[in-house]
């Protein structure tokens, strides 16, 4: 059976490209421009999906991108919305949430088992006993769902851009069309967007049997085409509002992250529901829904319709579905006193004061029962009556789509007369338009949009027009005993689940949004929001206004997350001599964002043993381009540094290097480095590669605020560096400089040439007791450590990388920030009393560090050896315990190819802190492991 | 749309409460406003990076180089390590908009500077003629942008 009309005017298919595609696995046929609903609405069939809970069958309800009904996956994306979904050639869908397919769907069993799984069950039903809740969690999370992931799905390419423009206006229906007009008008640049594939909102359907709204739609189409300040984004939809008007476009190909001058809203309303009993069934549609059909795909909604009414709309409805040739068989008007003379005259049969208690048939809609009702949710039984049909249109009401206006911070109010809730007061820069202020008339909502714009503009202040009265029915609502009167589509939430919930004294608007998951679906409440805040007034016995509204946090609707991905960009730095590393075999590691060697080779134990060999015994060699450098300038140089450090800089020699320790305002450990000074004015500073940039950035920011007359220049990637160490070290170095390397022991520092490059060379024991760092421009550098590989071939010089300079450090007792401290570590619990320049004034941290040393010292950090190591060492962060409590922990620990012994850093009780104190440290594997406190450096340490 | 490399592009960096003085010395013309740049006659490139920081690109880079000496109070060299790229075609702009935050449109930008965020790295940015844009980052991140271009690129 085909339900697919003769043309229609504005109809979005192309009646020549047929597509074929397959639908639980039984071949269809639509046309290009349908959606997959469409198509398959088309093609007859009515059960497109199942519910959630109950796996109830669904069909169409909004065909638009605001329910779940028809929910499709393709075995490589998931969670596709059929009602928006572009048909395509060769598509091989199913529908999610089924055991053994749709329409034998063996979950449907679930619906039997209801009155046990009222909302909230799963609070109080499988919290014990505690050791069974996996697998409860287990069994529904595989019963009640939505798609599932398939972890072999291809990357996705979603591209994510940014876009700016004077006034962002979302929604193209007639406010938005009409508002993007006027500002582009008076010369700004307009971005306008709206979320369905083409332009017009309601002027695209909603024709009341007379399209001559086709005529406004394709001037204004035309104009905006046109008019080179509109950037045009349909099928674009604004899922969010962020500080500064960022708002997010989320579109088929990606995200467009648009920063707006000013914003109109105008995404309209979403039309709703009507609650009664199997209101859920196949057939049941709102009425936009069917005009939708019509008007876009040329497929007729039914053959025997009833028009379930609470508003004048549904007129409108009745003349597009007549219009249509759909043989409306009853209009059933909730109110007793509406004017049907438009529909009289088409010889429609009229129920005035009646309500749908009830849709029948078991997969689809086969007929409704009716009944007269006092309008207040009280049908009268004496008076039903069965009405056959095969589908419902329900038009009762709205409510805005005001999401991202709640998100701004708009105050809205509930418009009694009008039955919704509209702005009270707009956030800044926010502007509303349209529906979202109860405005439904074209002519209205045209001028409305202008008013918008001009507002936004700053040409116009003004009040938007009142909202207009009977838009929304106040209580389309009729209790069952039966039930299945659905509120909430996505969570199969009943009208009874409300009352259980207020019974429960869940009966504040977010409280019973959590109790019963109404509105926490992926529709967001488009469609069940207003009527919970309805049932809860009624419940508390309250008007709405003192009910209140939720707000839908941003995303109000939801993106999928490879548009959040997007292109994934992870930076990367390298050194100058990256590509010499990866030639010799390195492996690398990253650290931060650089990429590092961390040794050289595949066997990572037998390379460090060999390049910890080579420093000990002959020398080695290292990049340490990584390091933060900077260059301090000026006559108050040092008097920065003097208040940025803990030590004494200003007094230092020219040609000598400090240990230079930074603190927080806290006393904190942040940073440790050298600072060398080149010259009276000029001083050199180090800092570590993971903190570089907070140091520098740290410094400029107290240079600033102390107004001192000094300079930083930052040389950290201007610069590269290398680290040779090593007994040989010097007289290898020697061979390629003048310098006079002797001067420079204990920590002296000369620039001069090195390998034909000026250089700066640094006497500096991090890693062995004789070793040199040499920094020079990085386009240079990389010719002193050729120049180092090819002079030191005769003497065994090895590269090292950063995991044997770790081992290095330990061995030589030096402790590195953030591995070996923490955000709390002070230098008192470090061994550091000796940097603490506390004969000076200030510098950062002192206040805090001068507070906390007229407390005991709780723990220190040590060296230790392991006693009888195990197998497998004791991890970092390993408690160390004392008579059963916790004293502190193990920060570094290794086997040391130099001394034959497993030595590490820990934190342990003051108590202990003296060498030849025992420790126990708690293995990972749950046993106590004993370490003898040793004095550091490590080398040269009895054993 | 093309993306070339100008790593290899002379650069001088100077930085100091003297600089602007310096540098009109030495015949280059200077932008009047910090965050702004202006070509100058030679087609070499003059940006001025902040208050008292200048980068000088081109031809006239080698011409400060010889001219310069060290020891100069309120005057300091920035030594430079940047990789250089710039990208032309119509639609630059948009390619760019997918790593930088900023609206970067010809207009918008005119002879600013930018120093931003493109692809999570600090980069220098300046429009410089209709589809062309000039970006600047450290060298160490060379590699990294380079392949990042070319993948919005393609």
């Amino acid at each position: 059976m085909t339900l697919r009309l003769p043309p229609q005017p504005g109809e979005w298919i192309d009646r020549a490209t047929p597509v074929n595609f397959t639908f639980e696995g039984q071949a269809y046929t639509g046309y290009a421009g349908d959606s997959v609903t469409s198509a398959l609405w088309g093609a007859g069939e009515r059960v497109l999906g199942r519910s959630f809970k109950y796996h109830r069958p669904r069909g169409l309800m909004s065909l638009a991108n605001h329910d779940i009904n028809v929910m499709l996956e393709d075995g490589t994306a998931i969670n596709m919305r059929g009602d928006v979904l572009p048909l395509a050639r060769g598509m091989e869908l199913r529908a999610v949430n089924t055991l053994g397919g749709l329409k034998g769907d063996k979950y449907a069993v679930l619906e039997w088992m209801a009155p046990l799984l009222p909302a909230g069950f799963y609070y109080k039903a499988f919290h014990k006993p505690k050791a069974l809740f996996p697998f409860w969690e287990n069994v529904i999370r595989r019963m009640a769902g939505l798609g599932v992931m398939n972890p072999q799905a291809p990357r996705g390419e979603a591209i994510k851009q940014h876009r700016h423009c004077d006034v962002l206006v979302i929604g193209a229906g007639p406010a938005g069309l009409s508002a993007a007009l006027t500002a582009a008008k008076k010369g700004v640049r307009v971005i306008l967007a709206d979320e369905n594939a083409r332009i017009g909102g309601t002027l695209g359907y909603d024709h009341a049997g007379q399209p001559t709204a086709l005529e406004t739609l394709a001037r204004l189409q035309s104009e905006v085409a046109s008019h080179p300040n509109i950037e045009l984004l349909p099928a674009h939809y604004a899922a969010g509002w962020y500080t500064d008007h960022l708002v997010p476009l989320v579109g088929p190909s990606g995200m467009i992250k648009v920063r707006a001058g000013k914003v109109v809203v105008a995404m309209g309303a979403f039309e709703q529901p009507a609650v009664f009993r199997n209101n859920d069934l196949p057939g049941v549609m709102l009425g936009s829904a069917s005009q939708r059909l019509i008007h876009r795909y040329a497929v007729k909604p039914f053959q025997r319709a009833v028009v379930l009414a609470g508003n004048d709309q549904a007129q409108r409805v009745v003349m597009d579905l007549h219009q249509a040739g759909v043989e409306v068989v009853a209009y059933v008007d909730l109110r007793p006193d509406a004017d049907c003379t438009v529909i009289r005259q088409l010889g429609i049969p009229i129920y005035l004061g009646n309500c749908v208690q009830e849709a029948l048939g078991k997969h689809a809609v086969e007929g409704v029962r009716i009944s007269r009702w006092d309008g207040q949710g009280h049908p009268d039984p004496d008076t039903s009556m069965t009405i056959a049909c095969d589908g419902v249109a329900v038009s009762v009401g709205w409510a805005p789509a005001a999401a991202l206006l709640y998100q701004s911070g708009c105050k809205m109010r509930f418009d009694d007369a009008a039955q919704q809730f509209v702005p009270e007061r707009l956030a800044p820069g926010m502007f509303a338009a349209g529906r979202v202020n109860g405005i439904y008339g074209l002519e209205a909502a045209l001028e409305d949009g202008e008013r918008a714009a001009r507002e936004a503009l700053g040409l116009a202040t003004g009040v938007a027009r009142a909202a207009e009265t009977g838009s929304s029915h106040p209580w389309p609502i009729v209790p069952h005993t039966a039930n299945k009167n659905f509120l909430d589509f996505d969570e199969d939430l009943q009208l009874k689940d409300f009352e259980t919930a207020a019974q429960e004294s869940f009966d504040n608007i977010e409280l019973m949004k959590r109790f019963t998951t109404v509105g926490m679906g992926p529709s967001q409440g488009k469609h069940s929001n207003m009527n919970a805040i309805r049932v809860l007034a009624r419940l508390r016995g309250e008007p709405i206004p003192k009910v209140g509204s939720t707000t839908a946090r941003p995303f109000f609707h939801p993106v999928p997350l490879g548009h959040l991905a997007g292109r994934t960009f992870h930076p990367e730095r390298r050194t100058p001599m990256h590509d010499w590393h990866a030639a010799h075999g390195a492996t690398f590691a990253t650290v931060g964002v650089w990429q590092r060697p961390a040794y050289y080779g595949t066997d990572k134990a037998k390379a460090v043993e060999a390049e910890v060999k080579a420093v000990r015994h002959a020398v080695g060699m290292i990049d340490v381009s990584t390091l933060g450098k900077f260059e301090v300038h000026g006559p108050q140089a040092g008097e920065l540094l003097e208040r940025f450090y803990t030590g004494h800089f200003v007094n230092q020699r020219v040609g000598t290097t400090r240990y230079a320790l930074l603190l927080d305002e806290a006393g904190v450990m942040l940073d440790d480095g050298i600072v060398a000074r080149l010259s009276n004015d000029c001083y050199y500073v180090t800092a570590s590669t993971s903190n570089a940039a907070t140091v520098y950035r740290e410094m400029t920011r107290r240079l600033q605020t102390w107004g001192l007359e000094a300079t930083i220049v930052n040389l950290t990637g201007s610069y590269g560096g290398l680290n040779l160490a090593g007994p040989h070290s010097q007289s290898l170095l020697k061979l390629l400089t003048d310098l006079d390397l002797a001067a420079l022991a204990n920590g002296g520092v000369a620039e001069g040439m090195v390998a034909g490059v000026q250089a700066r060379v640094i006497n500096v024991r991090f890693v062995a007791e004789l070793a040199y760092e040499i920094h020079a421009p990085a386009q240079d550098i990389a010719r002193i450590w050729l120049a180092l590989e090819e002079a030191g071939r005769s003497v065994g010089l090895k590269p090292f990388g950063t995991d044997t300079q770790r081992l290095l450090r330990l061995e030589m007792g030096h402790f590195i920030i953030g591995q070996d401290t923490d955000g709390l570590t002070n230098p008192l619990e470090a061994g550091l009393q000796w940097v603490l320049a506390n004969d000076k004034p200030f510098y950062l941290g002192q206040r805090s560090l001068k507070l906390l040393a007229e407390k005991p010292v709780s723990k220190r950090l040590v060296g230790f050896m392991l006693e009888a190591p195990p197998a497998t060492l004791p991890d970092e962060c390993c408690l160390v315990l004392r008579a059963g409590k916790i004293v502190g922990r193990l920060t570094s620990i290794a086997q040391s190819p130099t001394l034959g012994q497993v030595i590490g850093l820990a934190y342990v009780a003051s108590e202990d802190a003296a060498p030849g104190s025992r420790i126990t440290i708690r293995h990972q594997n749950g046993r106590d492991v004993v370490a003898t406190v040793v004095p550091t450096p490590f080398i040269g340490v009895a054993p | 749309m093309t993306l070339t490399t100008t790593h290899e592009l002379p650069r001088f960096g100077l930085k100091g409460k003297l600089a602007a003085e310096w540098l009109a010395t030495q015949g280059l013309q200077l932008p009047q406003q910090p965050n702004h740049w202006c070509a100058q006659d030679d087609g070499s490139r003059l940006l001025r990076l902040g208050r008292g920081e200048y980068l000088v690109e081109g031809d006239a880079a080698r011409r400060l180089a010889s001219a310069w000496q060290d020891g100069q109070v309120g005057l300091y060299r920035v030594p430079r390590y940047d990789a250089g790229f710039v990208l032309n075609g119509p639609d630059a702009a948009e390619r760019l908009s997918e790593i930088c935050a900023l609206d970067l449109r010809p207009a918008v930008v005119g002879e600013q500077v930018l120093m931003t965020l493109a692809a999570g790295i600090s980069v220098t940015l300046v429009y410089e003629a209709e589809g062309r844009y000039r970006l600047w980052c450290d060298a160490t991140y060379g590699a990294y942008m380079q392949a990042t271009l070319k993948q919005i690129l393609d």
